[in-house]
């Protein structure tokens, strides 16, 4: 009961509970809330505190003394930590909301892999729950982002929709406001992060954390051959003399280390294409792909994907807040509606 | 439908400026429709702004996006003139997605509605808590136990019991009023006990009960005075070993038990590996202070003691007819 009293000075909210961001759309607000997935742990006589969350915890990672701990409570889009996710999300709740008198007990709209198990999906509602939403709604990802990048969902006509995320890659063909046929590969932003210190490692026997790696992603990451040459000045500690060198990277190095992840990426895709219907096939290889998810901002992905599988393919808009965006229309529809959009628990 | 605007216009459109700059480039209709994998009447369809034969306006933005980057051109240009050209093909809401300050929501609600409702939780938030209250066992009547416990008992005998009992009176000095109180609240804590105190009030225990005969003797034997009597009606229940309430205990306990007169009749901390057996008038009510480590048989038929969720304490009534 106190829930529902609650409720009345809550928002609805969407939230994109993804494995590098955290993105909270209330409508006719739009997004409110881009965090990094990110919570700083204080260990103290045995008790942990949380330190901080977020941005502030995201730029502890890797720079934290023995007992405070920076981590990510989500792994390839699912929770792996329980109790660090809700209060992640409790913190991200209250953020927010303006009143500090009356806690918030928001209706919530999470988006969920779509190959996510019963037990993984039930840890997020849970989760949710404890964190203070009143009642919870889950929706598969690519649906939610197919929302969020303006298709029309509703028609008898195929779309497909690749969304790369930090920890997984989502692909989805969608007809009728149903997930036709859906897909996850476990590679993502992170996979990319990871080949390239694994490269710096391997080629110039120095080694960048994980922030590094993903600011050349940023700068001068791209996935295909074509792209012009970029360049970048990073610093790294040398494993053999134990100290910090500067040194420079190009693009062309960069997409060579990134080749497996982006492989990867592109054998999830055309599997998809091979087992769609004929018709939704058609569908597709008329309008073509749309790419969404952070990793869509990787330079040159679609010129890549389009290549590989000789398809139109275009990065949605924003690409970053379609899932976010996709769900907060997606609960719209289904208030209005009653359109049943929700993935089965 | 170019041809009716005048030439400025025409330039604006974003076809015509994805077409110059191809043509400019020197690349073919057909090559540049390749290079994209596009089919050639959807490259027809840009070229001659003819968006309406396109799926919808993401895909166009899409298409204007991958064909500027192709020849060159800004992207976000030819989105904007897309955008100026077809303004009710505006982008998804809440696509402005600088993310205004974290707590930017306002409140959705009207604020009457919001202060009718917060007064309403104000007063039930009250009685629940008044509810909440009573379930604790109230700080007097602690007191109240303790005195019974270790007080009364000694000051109130008569000089026969006391000299039966010589340890009584060191009860008496050794564990005054307020320690007892400390820990009744202790032990309903489920802390530590304070040591010396539990120490004394064990030793007790078997005094007490080895004073009992004496104490219902007596009071058969000739009239006590009034004080006496209160100490009879207070220890007269305790029977050791036997009795219809079997209690075992295994950890620190604070027990407290009243019968069916309201009378408290047992009121001590019984400590790990102790047993106590209770008679008197049903039913009684029990209040258990770690539930989990008691173990109650009731006539010789066990008794489940339920707790409320997120307590150790149980307030419960067994023999009820």
């Amino acid at each position: 009961m106190f829930k529902n009293l609650r409720g009345l000075f809550s928002n609805d909210l969407s939230i994109d509970l993804g494995t590098a961001n955290t993105l909270i759309y209330v409508r006719e607000q739009g997004i409110v809330l881009n965090e990094p997935s990110v919570v700083a742990i204080r260990v103290h006589n045995g008790q942990k505190t949380i330190e901080a969350v977020g941005s502030d915890a995201k730029r502890m990672l890797g720079r934290t003394p023995g007992n405070i701990t920076a981590i990510r409570p989500l792994k390839d889009g699912v929770i792996a930590d329980f109790q660090v996710t809700e209060k992640m999300l409790q913190h991200f709740i209250s953020k927010v909301h303006e009143s500090k008198f009356i806690r918030p007990s928001p209706r919530v709209l999470i988006c969920v892999p779509c190959q996510s198990t019963q037990v993984e999906r039930r840890a997020i509602r849970e989760s949710a729950l404890s964190a203070g939403a009143r009642e919870v709604r889950l929706i598969e990802e690519p649906m939610a982002a197919a929302i969020g990048a303006g298709l029309q969902v509703s028609e008898a006509t195929g779309s497909m929709v690749v969304d790369v995320g930090g920890g997984t890659t989502e692909i989805a063909i969608i007809s009728l406001n149903g997930v036709v046929y859906s897909d996850s590969a476990r590679v993502g932003g992170d996979r990319f992060d990871e080949a390239i210190v694994s490269h710096v490692r391997r080629r110039y026997g120095s080694l960048i954390g994980d922030s590094t790696a993903e600011r050349i992603k940023q700068e001068v990451g791209c996935g295909f051959a074509g792209s012009e040459l970029r360049e970048i000045d990073v610093r790294g500690r040398n494993l053999a003399e134990g100290v910090p060198r500067s040194f420079s990277l190009n693009s062309d190095e960069i997409l060579e280390a990134l080749q497996e992840p982006l492989a990867q990426i592109v054998q999830s895709v055309k599997s998809a294409l091979e087992q769609s219907p004929p018709e939704l096939a058609a569908d597709i290889a008329e309008s073509g792909i749309v790419l969404t998810g952070g990793g869509a901002l990787l330079r040159d992905l679609d010129r890549l994907i389009s290549d590989e599988t000789g398809l139109p393919v275009i990065v949605a808009e924003d690409p970053l807040t379609c899932v976010a965006r996709g769900g907060g229309l997606a609960m719209e529809m289904m208030d209005r509606h009653t359109i049943d959009l929700l993935s089965t628990e | 439908m170019e041809n009716s605007e005048s030439p400025a216009e025409v330039k604006s459109t974003p076809g015509r400026r994805l077409r110059e700059a191809r043509e400019a480039a020197g690349i073919s209709p057909r090559e540049m429709a390749d290079r994209l994998n596009w089919l050639p009447a959807q490259f027809a369809a840009i070229e001659d702004d003819r968006f309406d034969d396109l799926r919808g306006a993401a895909f166009v933005r899409g298409y204007l996006r991958a064909y500027a980057r192709a020849v060159e051109l800004d992207e976000d240009e030819m989105v904007e003139l897309y955008a100026a050209l077809h303004p009710e093909q505006q982008e998804p809401a809440g696509q402005a997605t600088a993310a205004p300050p974290a707590s930017a929501i306002s409140q959705p609600t009207g604020m009457s509605i919001g202060l009718g409702v917060a007064v309403a939780v104000i007063v039930i938030g009250a009685i629940w808590f008044k509810q909440e209250g009573t379930e604790e066992p109230p700080p007097q009547s602690e007191q109240a136990v303790a005195e019974t416990a270790t007080g009364d008992a000694p000051t109130g005998a008569p000089a026969e019991v006391e000299a039966e009992v010589a340890e009584e009176p060191e009860v008496d000095t050794a564990a005054p009023a307020e320690p007892a109180v400390d820990l009744a609240a202790s032990a309903a804590a489920a802390d530590q006990p304070v040591a010396p105190v539990a120490l004394v009030e064990t030793e007790t225990e078997p005094e007490i009960q080895r004073a009992q005969p004496e104490v219902t003797e007596l009071a058969a034997a000739d009239p006590p005075p009034a004080e006496a009597e209160d100490v009879a009606a207070a220890t007269s229940p305790v029977v050791g070993a036997d009795g219809d309430l079997q209690f075992s205990f295994s950890g620190d306990c604070w027990l407290e038990v009243r019968d069916g007169e309201g009378q408290l009749i047992y009121a001590d901390l019984k400590r790990a590996g102790d047993t106590l057996g209770l008679d008197g008038i049903p039913p009684f009510e029990i209040l258990a202070g770690d539930a989990a480590t008691v173990t109650l048989l009731y006539q010789g038929e066990p008794v489940a003691i339920r707790t409320r969720p997120g307590r150790d304490t149980a307030r419960f009534t067994v023999g009820e007819p």
